[in-house]
């Protein structure tokens, strides 16, 4: 017994003991408030203390969280909730459909979801019946899966009611599998696992954000190990990671650099030379997007091939491939188009694009084509595409989600975002938006939503890649699942 | 009663210069604010409506004349009212208040350093005039205004923290997360202090009064402290002076390099969120504390100099 006691001492001693704790290095905490209507909360806190009803197990797929079972009408004006009993606030007190009906509230709703689209005057009605939530729509709201349900934290009415927002902000409840520990403002905020999880409680114990603004100081904690995890931005950072053998894993969400076209002489849009679609996609075909995603991205980045949905999302289909260069073919279209000697106009980017921008107009010359860069910043830039207060033929350099369904919202002419949606693709939107069967969206987008876009071409995607890069130090195994929409923290193994 | 009456009317002077320029500060902050763009384009969300637009430009008097609009941004200022942060949905002059203590923390650590390395090494550099110390301390000062700040941070956090291990990379804590970033802060200043205290020492120790005191037989260290550095000390205070305010306004890449949370980087992060009534009240702000300083510095050197109060 003695030397069986012996043995499991030593061998516990020998064994690697597991990390209990991990200090992730990122850039900002946003506002650092918490309360989770508010657009500028942190989601990589916020997601981690609330727990939503349901949430992406893929980048399609949902799964139940906070709920039993969920169903919705056939023709998406309903959907049915049915809570888990066994879920506890970071409080002690138990989830009822009261706190769901309290989250989901019109006034709440309005504003947390206010960006996307996505209204709260649609929800007709809200009611409880003991441990179901029904929900009735006015009409169907596109992607109110991708963009409110997996987004939506169910929060403990009783507890925000006593607090207040200013309360909850210093001290945020929720559902989630982690529970607010502490918080010191601009320096970190720390997480810790919550006991009583209803799910599989986190293999880590207490997580440490710390705000890092500077990437080569991020670099040198995960080099130190004063951090285990660090945010990179797309770029020279990545290139950074590589070279001093660091693990790097993409994170979040598909983005897309696009060319906007814009011909505005007032506020309504006039016709301009970009009506044509094969002047947009002359300007793709002359440039050589692999050498700038290189360049530019440190190879984080790949040509994209449609507006709105990315390569890398599931449902792609991969028979849509990215145009190749070839700089003949782009001046053969712009002179089927009538302009044989060559177009010129002017070419507003943001100065966070400052190089990609450069390295675009430096490509479109040896097509003839000449843009006069004008570099503003990234908020000036934003306002000008979303007001359309710029007059005259413009080509606009952003940057935007390419997850399709919940990015689908920029392709609806009404918006006012999409310059060249038309007809043809408002037909198709609505035709989406009333579809609310996963695989049946799922149907939509490869079947309808990918060859309108590669007809229509409404705007020119430059390049894709993800929000960030993770590099991981020697205590992170791995971090197996990432949501879209969150930051799920109790898929992250420490070794 | 002579003496004090001078005194007085030095310190009102300088108090009424102060408030001059606080006021001219204003009027800069106001106009740069306006022609940076249409506020209310800032606050507002892209797709606002044309009738949200205008209840919202009457809400916070954007739709009265310039002249209206300054004459309430003042009345505000002086009451502590810069307007909500854009970012924080915070009062701005509380967010600036939060972050304060941690720059003044850096840079009176700074400043700490200096008083206790520049001026010393500065003394004996001028004191040792062509000896090895002196050239070892005048490359060093070259070197220390010539390096770029964030260089230099980043250079200590590479040697101090990845190579050696000895100090943390970032953040604010123990007096450990204090040693890189105030170095770091002090860096140019202490090398410019150095230089002008051995150029002040140098002019003072070639003085009459300076060889008088030598030939009458006072011991060196005498010398030097009481009688030559007193009279070197007029064009020190100055460039403490200058000092102290470039600790507030220097701190801006330091904060950034070493995750430090104070004004400096709360300044940075609002012009790049746009967040003008936070940068407005930074500006202002770092404004009185520049004034608050120079009257300070005034005053010191009327005291330690009779020549400027009676001028």
């Amino acid at each position: 017994m003695r030397r069986f006691l012996l043995a499991s001492a030593f061998a516990a001693l020998a064994a690697p003991a597991m990390a209990q704790s991990l200090t992730f290095a990122i850039n900002n905490l946003g506002a650092e408030t918490w309360w989770p209507q508010d657009i500028s909360a942190n989601k990589y806190i916020t997601s981690n203390i609330g727990d939503p009803l349901v949430r992406l197990a893929s980048p399609y797929a949902l799964e139940p969280a906070l709920v039993k079972e969920w169903t919705s009408a056939p023709d998406g004006l309903s959907f049915t909730f049915t809570l888990r009993d066994d879920v506890l606030f970071h409080d002690g007190s138990k989830l009822t459909a009261e706190d769901v009906l309290f989250s989901y509230a019109p006034a709440n709703v309005e504003k947390f979801v206010g960006f996307t689209g996505i209204k709260g005057g649609n929800i007709t009605a809200l009611e409880a019946h003991g441990n179901t939530v029904v929900m009735r729509l006015g009409k169907p709201v596109p992607g109110i899966r991708d963009n409110y349900f997996v987004r939506a934290s169910i929060w403990p009415k009783a507890y925000v009611e006593k607090v207040g927002i200013e309360g909850f902000n210093k001290h945020p409840v929720g559902a989630g599998p982690f529970r607010f520990v502490e918080h010191v403002k601009g320096q970190y905020v720390k997480l810790a696992a919550w006991e009583k999880y209803y799910g599989d409680v986190p293999k880590l114990k207490e997580v440490t954000f710390r705000i890092v603004p500077e990437p080569a100081t991020r670099l040198a904690m995960l080099r130190t190990g004063e951090a285990d995890i660090t945010y990179n931005e797309v770029g020279a950072s990545t290139g950074e990671l590589k070279k001093y053998g660091f693990r790097g894993q993409a994170y979040g969400q598909p983005f897309q650099a696009a060319l906007i076209f814009n011909s505005l002489l007032t506020l309504d849009r006039q016709p301009g030379r970009f009506d044509d679609v094969r002047v947009r996609k002359a300007l793709i075909m002359a440039v050589d997007r692999k050498v700038i995603a290189d360049a530019v991205y440190f190879g984080a980045a790949v040509p994209a091939a449609l507006p709105v949905v990315a390569t890398s999302m599931p449902y792609y289909d991969p028979k849509y491939k990215p145009m190749a260069t070839d700089v003949a073919g782009a001046k053969k279209l712009l002179a089927e188009a009538g302009h044989p000697d060559g177009l010129s106009f002017d070419f507003m980017a943001g100065t966070n694009n400052k190089d990609l921008a450069v390295l675009l107009v430096s490509f479109w010359q040896r097509a003839g084509i000449k843009a006069n860069l004008n570099l503003v910043d990234p908020v000036t830039l934003s306002r000008a595409w979303w007001q359309r207060t710029v007059p005259g033929d413009q080509v606009m350099l952003v940057g935007g989600l390419a997850n399709g369904m919940a990015s689908a919202v920029y392709l609806n002419s009404k918006s006012g975002v999409a310059m060249y949606a038309g007809a043809k693709i408002d037909t198709v939107y609505n035709e989406g938006a009333a579809v609310v069967d996963p695989a049946l969206q799922e149907a939509w987008l490869r079947d309808k939503l990918l060859p309108v876009m590669e007809a229509e071409y409404p705007y020119a995607p430059v390049l894709e890649y993800q929000e960030g890069v993770l590099g991981f130090g020697p205590k992170v195994k791995s971090w197996t699942r990432f949501d879209l929409h969150s930051f799920g923290l109790q898929w992250l193994e420490p070794k | 009663m002579f003496f004090v009456r001078r005194m007085t009317r030095f310190l009102l002077v300088r108090i009424l210069q102060g408030l001059v320029t606080l006021l001219a500060v204003s009027v800069v902050v106001f106009v740069l604010s306006r022609l940076s763009g249409d506020p209310l384009t800032l606050i507002m969300d892209p797709m606002s409506t044309k009738a949200d637009l205008a209840r919202e430009l009457a809400r916070l008097g954007l739709d009265r004349s310039y002249p209206e609009q300054y004459a309430i941004f003042l009345a505000n200022a002086l009451h502590g009212d810069f307007g909500q942060s854009i970012f924080f949905k915070r009062g701005a002059f509380e967010v600036f208040l939060e972050k304060l203590p941690a720059t003044l923390e850096l840079g009176g650590t700074a400043m700490a350093v200096s008083l206790l390395v520049a001026i010393p090494i500065g003394v004996l550099s001028a004191v040792h005039q062509g000896g090895w110390f002196d050239r070892i301390a005048r490359l060093v000062a070259l070197t220390g205004q010539s390096a770029p700040v964030f260089w230099i941070g980043l250079v200590l956090i590479l040697l101090f923290s990845v190579t050696l291990g000895w100090l943390p990379t970032a953040g604010r804590g123990s007096w450990r997360n204090l040693v890189l970033p105030a170095i770091t802060l002090g860096w140019y200043g202490n090398a410019f202090l150095m230089r002008i205290t051995r150029s002040a020492m140098l002019d003072v120790l070639g003085t009459d009064y300076v060889k008088l005191a030598r030939l009458e037989g006072l011991p060196e260290r005498r010398v030097i402290w009481k009688h030559a550095f007193k009279n070197a000390a007029t064009s020190i205070v100055t460039t403490l002076g200058l000092m102290s305010i470039s600790l507030v306004t220097g701190a801006v890449v330091t904060e950034t390099v070493f995750a430090w949370p104070g004004v400096g980087r709360l300044t940075v992060d609002a012009i790049f969120q746009r967040d003008f009534p936070v940068v407005q009240a930074a500006v202002i702000l770092i404004a009185v504390m520049v004034v608050a300083v120079n009257l300070a510095v005034d005053v010191v050197y009327a005291w330690i100099d009779p020549r400027v109060r009676f001028q």
